[in-house]
């Protein structure tokens, strides 16, 4: 690490100094504005609306379990793993295989879903990606696509292509009290229940343990982490093992609350894309966020467009629901590239300001 | 005899038309990904814009006799070689428009947003039927030269086809080759290299990455429009994003960089598939129809074999060797 | 004569760090002038503000007369102001000749309609440029080289790259960050040597330089940057002695 390193430094990570005053930070600004719009949506469109949110952050929390395993992959590999999806729906014909064909009961199904997957994704990083680590960060993802295109259709050849079911009952909507609101308890309070517990362990994990702080810190600067004593390679398969168990969980979730199909996670990529860029890219926490977001701008923005469809504008109007959440990401893309908690990552000064850092640090 | 003449035709149309459309399609993505580096993951975007447009304009409002509802486009149908040119236009204005703002984005961003646009078309493409027909399709597409083919379905209108798909290609490939070969290219493949570097030695980058963008689309477009005529039918289904990988496999297995690899990369493409075509017939009935499914693995594992091992593709780019000016 | 370039009052930050902190000098026409600073001055932020690959926050920076900062970086190498960088950024997959070629100035052939109405003209700019660029491989030393892909050069052969290549720009000041730093010394030797011939034929050469010999020897001006900020400027003998230098190196 001696000496000049020039380079773009778009990789580095420069935290903003402390502000002085009171700062409130970009993602509770977003919060409030989405409840904001619930709340003004409601008062518009009725109860639908609130619904549509409550349905929104359910789907949502399926989006954060997805979301939170491929922030976890970005953040230390560098790359965006097309794959991640398709890891989910391993995980659901996993839980299909035992739930279905074996008969046993769903929860054994996830356990095996999580080492399956878990397994998956060492072998992917061991025989694919590790190789592919000093190569330019489109080259693995173009890796990721191929192995998209095998797990999709591996699973479509022993399992064929068609729609199946996994044998779990899934009971009916239950009206809430008086607010004319339904829920229904596995589709909204599984999903979230889980969802949660998941995301705690996450965070415990990554705040309290040794694996957690090394993880963060290889996210952050591979090169520093592996100076610093952490034995990286390691460090990067266990990120693979939780990103994995996130996937198979996220998938087998899917599997209940839709059905079984090969395509069941790629269907869902785009979205656990749009939530990780929401968030920022290198936060597990603005993925989960993000993944929230996502969940119900995609739910509220059906509201817009069937409004739009009912005064003549357009002829679609629910269908155009993932429009909504692919535009939010766009804008995101365009103007807040770093997202809701990501760090804001300085072009070309990064490594000028860590060499000055570093050296004021290190004395004379 | 002229029933087997007749049948070999059809079959060979079958195979090398949409072999060619690829082609001419992946030269598009070619220029954006391999020249220049822009990695377009909404390339079925483009194609569905370009083919859906020169439907609108080779059909003209009144398309579908006996139905109440009409798509958008021109009372009348215009020629076809001016649809084509429209179909490009605007598909490369399309291209621009989403590249002004996008080509900032660093490339794993520019795909996963070019995704998502790419899903959108498709959404809007299903949904506004009067813009498209929807769901319903948009039929009764035109081919040219029907007039001489007496019945316009069969086999002389597919074998005409594939000369006019053929020299397109040729078309294509004559001028992308020599844009490619001049210094506007050496500019592109110096972005493709390093950016900055290039900035740093005097390159509008941006306005070069933006042409190039969009000249891709164009050639997209094109190519959605030549599919439309032979298809003579469109359905939004045609232009799912997954169909974007396809191009981006042939033009890394092809060679990326290299033109006539790209093309050579459609053809294997398509002899693949007619490979595994002709297997079929003599595997039992559950594995024919996981035929399709090895097919794909196949293609995946190549991809990644590729990416690991050979990168630059099987044709490489091919060194710029010129003759030295100096007499020696 | 007025100085070639100017520097006025220049801030550049980063998060809260400000790399260049109200920087003020002046480089006179045709030197070899030398900037020197403890690491973390400023000098290579200074640098990349001046080509415009920066955006500074504060100040102005003035080339032959013309105001050029907030233009884009290509422009102002196409007025004549070109820098290398530091740590050698060849176009790895492209050839010596390649490399040189793509810094010429524009040429017929980089435009879409001269390429399809004056095919003619194009090919002759081209064989021009080409006999300019195999010229200037000559001149440093790299001509064998010419159809090698830049990837497979030496560290030392892609510094000499880094230079032919500026040169193709056909610059009036060229920028050089360590130009020799790493190199082995017969091969410094040959590139400072082509560097004072240029500066004979009427070029200016402002360079960052931490080899101190190399600094005293060839430069006729020396400006020392300190925190951001130039310190003091002078000739060789009067820096070398100047406790304020000698102060600011050992300070940090």
């Amino acid at each position: 690490m001696a000496g000049a390193s020039e380079g773009t430094g778009s990789d580095r990570v420069d935290v903003d100094p402390p502000k002085s005053g009171v700062q409130i930070p970009r993602w509770a600004l977003a919060v409030i504005l989405l409840v904001a719009v619930v709340a003004i949506m409601s008062v518009v469109f009725g109860g639908n609306a609130a619904q549509a949110a409550l349905r929104g952050v359910a789907v949502g929390s399926i989006y954060v379990l997805g979301a939170s395993g491929l922030s976890l992959t970005y953040g230390i590999k560098k790359f965006a793993n097309f794959a991640h999806g398709d890891l989910m729906t391993v995980g659901a014909y996993v839980a299909f295989t035992l739930n279905v064909a074996a008969g046993q009961h769903i929860l054994a199904g996830v356990v095996f879903a999580i080492l399956v997957v878990a397994v998956l994704g060492i072998f992917l990083e061991l025989s694919i990606f590790r190789r592919l680590e000093g190569r330019a960060p489109v080259a693995a993802l173009i890796a990721s696509v191929g192995v998209s295109l095998v797990l999709q259709n591996v699973l479509a050849a022993i399992f064929t292509g068609n729609v199946q079911y996994l044998n779990v009952g899934v009971p009916r909507d239950v009206p809430i009290g008086g607010t004319g609101l339904s829920f229904n308890f596995v589709k909204d309070g599984v999903a979230l229940a889980v969802s949660a517990g998941f995301v705690i362990f996450l965070h415990v994990m990554l705040s309290r343990t040794t694996l957690g702080k090394a993880m963060r810190a290889c996210a952050d600067d591979l090169d520093l982490a592996r100076t610093s004593g952490i034995n990286t390679r390691n460090v990067i398969l266990w990120t693979w093992v939780i990103a994995g168990s996130f996937a198979a969980v996220a998938g087998v979730l899917l599997a209940i609350i839709v059905n079984v199909y090969p395509l069941l996670g790629f269907f869902v990529l785009l979205f656990i894309f749009a939530a990780v860029i929401v968030g920022g890219i290198g936060s597990p926490y603005g993925a989960m966020l993000g993944g929230l977001i996502i969940g119900v701008v995609q739910e509220l923005s059906k509201f817009i467009f069937v409004s739009m469809q009912q005064a003549g504008l357009i002829e679609g109007g629910a269908e155009y629901g993932p429009v909504g959440a692919f535009l939010v990401m766009i804008a995101v893309l365009l103007f807040m590239p770093q997202g809701l908690m990501g760090v804001r990552r300085h072009a070309m000064g990064g490594r000028v300001l860590a060499r000055r850092v570093r050296r004021r640090t290190e004395g004379a | 005899m002229a029933d087997v003449f007749q049948s070999m035709i059809l079959q060979l149309a079958g195979f090398l038309v949409p072999a060619t459309i690829l082609a001419i399609l992946a030269l598009g993505l070619n220029l954006q990904w391999g020249h220049t580096g822009l990695f377009n993951a909404g390339v079925a975007a483009f194609v569905g814009v370009g083919a859906y447009t020169f439907g609108m304009f080779a059909t003209g409002k009144y398309s579908n006799p006996g139905v109440s509802w009409y798509h958008w486009g021109p009372d009348r149908p215009i020629d076809m070689i001016a649809a084509a040119l429209v179909a490009m236009a605007v598909a490369g204005i399309f291209g621009l428009l989403v590249a002004a703002p996008a080509l900032r984005l660093r490339a794993d961003y520019l795909a996963i947003a070019t995704l998502a646009l790419a899903e959108i078309v498709r959404l809007v493409l299903k949904n506004e039927r009067r813009f498209t027909g929807g769901d319903q399709s948009l039929a009764f597409i035109p081919r040219p030269f029907e007039a001489f083919v007496p019945g316009n379905i069969g086999w002389a209108s597919d074998g005409l086809f594939i000369f006019i798909v053929a020299g397109v290609a040729l078309g294509v490939v004559v001028v992308l080759e020599y844009v490619t070969r001049a210094p506007w290219g050496r500019d592109l493949r110096a972005i493709r290299e390093d950016e900055e570097a290039a900035i740093a030695l005097g390159k509008d980058a941006f306005r070069l990455k933006l042409t190039a963008f969009a000249i891709g689309c164009a050639i997209m477009g094109l190519a959605g429009a030549l599919l439309a005529s032979f298809n003579r039918v469109l359905v939004p289904d045609l232009f799912v994003p997954a169909s974007t990988f396809t191009a981006y496999v042939v033009v890394i297995l092809g060679g990326s960089g290299n033109n006539r690899g790209v093309v050579l990369g459609a053809y294997l493409f398509y002899v693949f598939g007619w490979s595994t075509q002709q297997v079929r017939g003599y595997l039992p009935p559950d594995w024919s129809l996981r035929l399709d499914f090895i097919n794909q693995i196949v293609v995946g594992v190549l991809l990644i074999l590729v990416i690991l091992f050979r990168p630059e593709g099987v044709l490489p780019e091919k060194k710029y060797v010129p003759r030295s000016p100096r007499a020696e | 004569m007025p100085p070639i370039l100017e520097v006025r009052d220049i801030v550049k930050t980063f998060g809260g760090i400000r790399a260049v902190d109200g920087c003020t000098l002046s480089v006179a026409p045709q030197t070899i002038t030398g900037l020197i600073g403890p690491n973390g001055a400023g000098k290579s932020t200074l640098f990349n503000v001046i080509v415009g690959l920066f955006a500074a926050e504060e100040g102005e920076v003035h080339f032959d007369g013309q105001r050029i900062d907030g233009l884009p970086p290509f422009r102002i190498v196409r007025n004549g102001l070109i820098k290398t960088f530091q740590i050698p950024r060849e176009l790895r997959n492209l050839t010596v000749l390649e490399n040189l070629m793509v810094a010429a100035p524009p040429m017929a052939g980089e435009r879409l309609h001269e390429l399809l109405l004056r095919p003619g003209q194009v090919r002759r700019e081209e064989e021009a440029v080409i006999k300019r660029a195999e010229d200037v491989l000559e001149t440093v030393g790299l001509r064998e080289l010419r159809d090698e892909y830049a990837r497979n050069l030496s560290g030392g052969q892609k510094k000499l790259l880094e230079i032919a290549r500026a040169l193709m720009a056909k610059p009036r000041m060229m920028l050089l960050d360590e130009p020799v730093a790493g190199v082995n010394p017969t091969l410094a030797q040959r590139i400072l040597g082509v560097i004072e011939e240029l500066r004979a034929s009427g070029l200016t050469f402002f360079l960052v330089e931490h080899d101190m010999d190399v600094v005293m020897k060839r430069c006729s001006w020396i400006i020392v940057m300190h925190q951001g900020r130039r310190l003091v400027e002078g000739l060789p003998e009067a820096i070398k002695a100047d406790p304020r230098v000698i102060e600011s190196y050992l300070g940090v």
